[in-house]
């Protein structure tokens, strides 16, 4: 089990937001989680990186707890994520984006006295080429159309050189073809580097298409675990969400 | 820089001391921004440690009867301690709170420096600073001036071009993602402030060994808001923004006033103009033209 969480809880001001969730994700599992908007989704990416701190619960990454770590301790464990919305380095260039991602990968960043220009030049373009931002390198990052931003937010991901990635709406904000592509992207690159994968999608198309098991969320809570097929067939789930839809 | 090995040689002595006023306030300024261009932290509280750098320094000559050059050298070292302080508190905050916060504490070094009569002088400050005798020309002090300042410019120029200056960058346009690479956000945060507040205490020592005497003046707020100034007139997102900007607010308050009584009302003109209309202040401005020049000058290549 890469990761494992037990009960986890938390409350905003008395609203549970999400309510004892259990469930572990294996090595190179590639999953998601759904649900309708407030479910907890996000919520529970955040207890699992750090950015929140559970009021009960535990969190196990590779069999070592993590619960209440700040989260640039859990990243350096190896656990990237991106965010819903497009979180860059918008005044640096698409470059400088991966590259300073890169050195603190490799715990480079406490140098003060030397330049950083050529610094990791190979590891960032190659995670560059694999993004497909190999030629835009020297634009500043803040100046891409929304689709190069969100490729680029997953290469500073990637950059973490993570044994698990969680991604929080890989294709929101995209077209039809822009979000095929970005599926197929992050088909590729996890499975080029034996990532596991977990992600929240509201494209169903894009959870069926990539998902090796899903897991729905509702009210705080996981109401369906199991197969795509399972969880198509599940009633509960047509009538809570994916009914919705229809 | 020739230019200015040899311009002290072509112009009056009281224009050689302004220009040593200026190289000493291009050093604060160029520290503060080491926080606010490229950290993205606004301090308002900054001229506290080039006054400590300044007290270090006097008290140092004044009163342990020091070598120069030792006094120079532990202004920095009690500035950056001072920081240090100050900054464990401050970067547990953001934005506006953190602003504050490096305002009230800037306050609080400058009424203890007020008030501390028998350490400090309090307002009559500590007069008659010896210097030695190789530095007691104004232009002689002029050349050390600029070789410490061409010193410290080399050292802030490194530690923002390094790793380090790259992660801090990351921090000014995104803190949450910069913790979610690994980046212990508010320890960054907290070596920036030292070494912003260190190098502030170089340009106190510098100044405060030319003036003669120190005051607490030097470390009030409004000290911190000129060396602010300067750095948005400059130009906050060019390494070199904050020099150029002493230099213009420097000169400029000479020329103006001169001439006109009211050299505050044109210096608000000026900055409300530069906020309004060239966010990127002076070097911000040039380097647009020189963007356009050279996209004009590739665009005749093209086919």
């Amino acid at each position: 089990m890469i990761l494992e969480v037990e009960g986890l809880t938390k409350s905003f001001g008395g609203l549970m937001v999400t309510g004892h969730i259990s469930f572990s994700i294996q090595e190179g599992e590639r999953s998601a989680v759904i649900g309708p908007n407030g479910a907890g989704k996000t919520t529970l990416f955040n207890l699992v990186t750090g950015h929140l701190r559970p009021d009960e619960g535990k969190v196990y990454f590779q069999g070592e707890e993590i619960t209440g770590l700040p989260p640039h301790r859990i990243c350096r464990k190896g656990i990237s994520r991106s965010f819903q919305r497009v979180n860059i380095f918008p005044m640096l260039s698409v470059f400088e984006n991966v590259q300073v991602a890169v050195l603190v990968t490799q715990r480079k960043t406490r140098g003060i006295f030397f330049s950083a220009r050529e610094m990791a030049r190979k590891e960032t373009q190659m995670i560059l080429d694999s993004i497909g931002l190999g030629e835009q390198e020297k634009v500043i990052s803040g100046t891409l159309s929304h689709g190069d931003q969100k490729r680029l937010d997953l290469g500073i991901a990637l950059a973490g050189n993570p044994r698990l990635l969680l991604l929080d709406e890989p294709t929101s904000g995209m077209s039809p073809e822009e979000s095929t592509q970005a599926m197929a992207l992050i088909d590729r690159v996890t499975r080029e580097r034996g990532i596991t994968l977990l992600f929240i999608e509201h494209d169903i198309g894009a959870v069926f298409a990539l998902a090796e098991r899903i897991r729905v969320l509702h009210m705080g809570c996981i109401i369906a675990e199991g197969k795509p097929e399972e969880i198509r067939e599940n009633d509960e789930v047509q009538r809570i969400y994916l009914g919705e839809r229809k | 820089m020739i230019v200015l090995l040899f311009l002290p040689l072509a112009i009056g002595e009281s224009w050689v001391s302004l220009m040593v006023e200026m190289m000493a306030l291009a050093i604060l300024a160029t520290s503060l921004n080491i926080l606010i261009g490229y950290g993205g932290m606004v301090n308002f509280g900054h001229a506290a440690y080039y006054g400590i750098g300044a007290y270090t320094c006097a008290l140092l000559l004044k009163k342990a009867g020091a070598p120069f050059l030792l006094a120079m050298a532990a202004a920095p070292i009690f500035s950056a301690a001072g920081a240090l302080v100050v900054g464990w508190f401050c970067v547990r905050l953001s934005h506006i709170y953190f602003a504050m916060l490096t305002l009230a504490f800037g306050q609080i070094v400058f009424t203890v420096t007020l008030q501390w009569y028998s350490f400090t002088g309090g307002d009559n400050g500590i007069t008659e600073i010896p210097l030695p005798t190789f530095l007691q020309s104004t232009l002689r002090y002029y050349y050390f001036a600029l070789a410490v300042l061409m010193l410290c410019l080399w050292g802030m120029k490194r530690i923002v071009d390094s790793p380090f200056g790259k992660a801090l960058q990351a921090l000014r346009d995104n803190p949450l993602r910069t913790a979610s690479i690994g980046i212990n956000v508010r320890l960054y945060s907290w070596m920036a402030f030292m070494i912003a507040g260190a190098f502030a205490g170089i340009g106190g020592a510098l100044f405060a060994a030319f003036n003669h005497n120190v005051f607490p003046t030097f470390m009030h707020w409004t000290k911190s808001t000129e060396a602010l100034v300067v750095t948005l007139l400059g130009g906050m997102f060019h390494f070199y923004g904050p020099a150029v900007g002493s230099v213009i607010l420097i000169f400029l308050d000479k020329l103006v006033t001169n001439y006109l009584r009211y050299w505050s009302f044109v210096l608000g003109l000026l900055l409300a103009l530069m906020v309004l209309f060239f966010r990127g202040g002076f070097t911000g401005f040039l380097a647009e033209r020189l963007e356009i020049y050279r996209a004009s000058k590739d665009g005749d290549h093209d086919p």
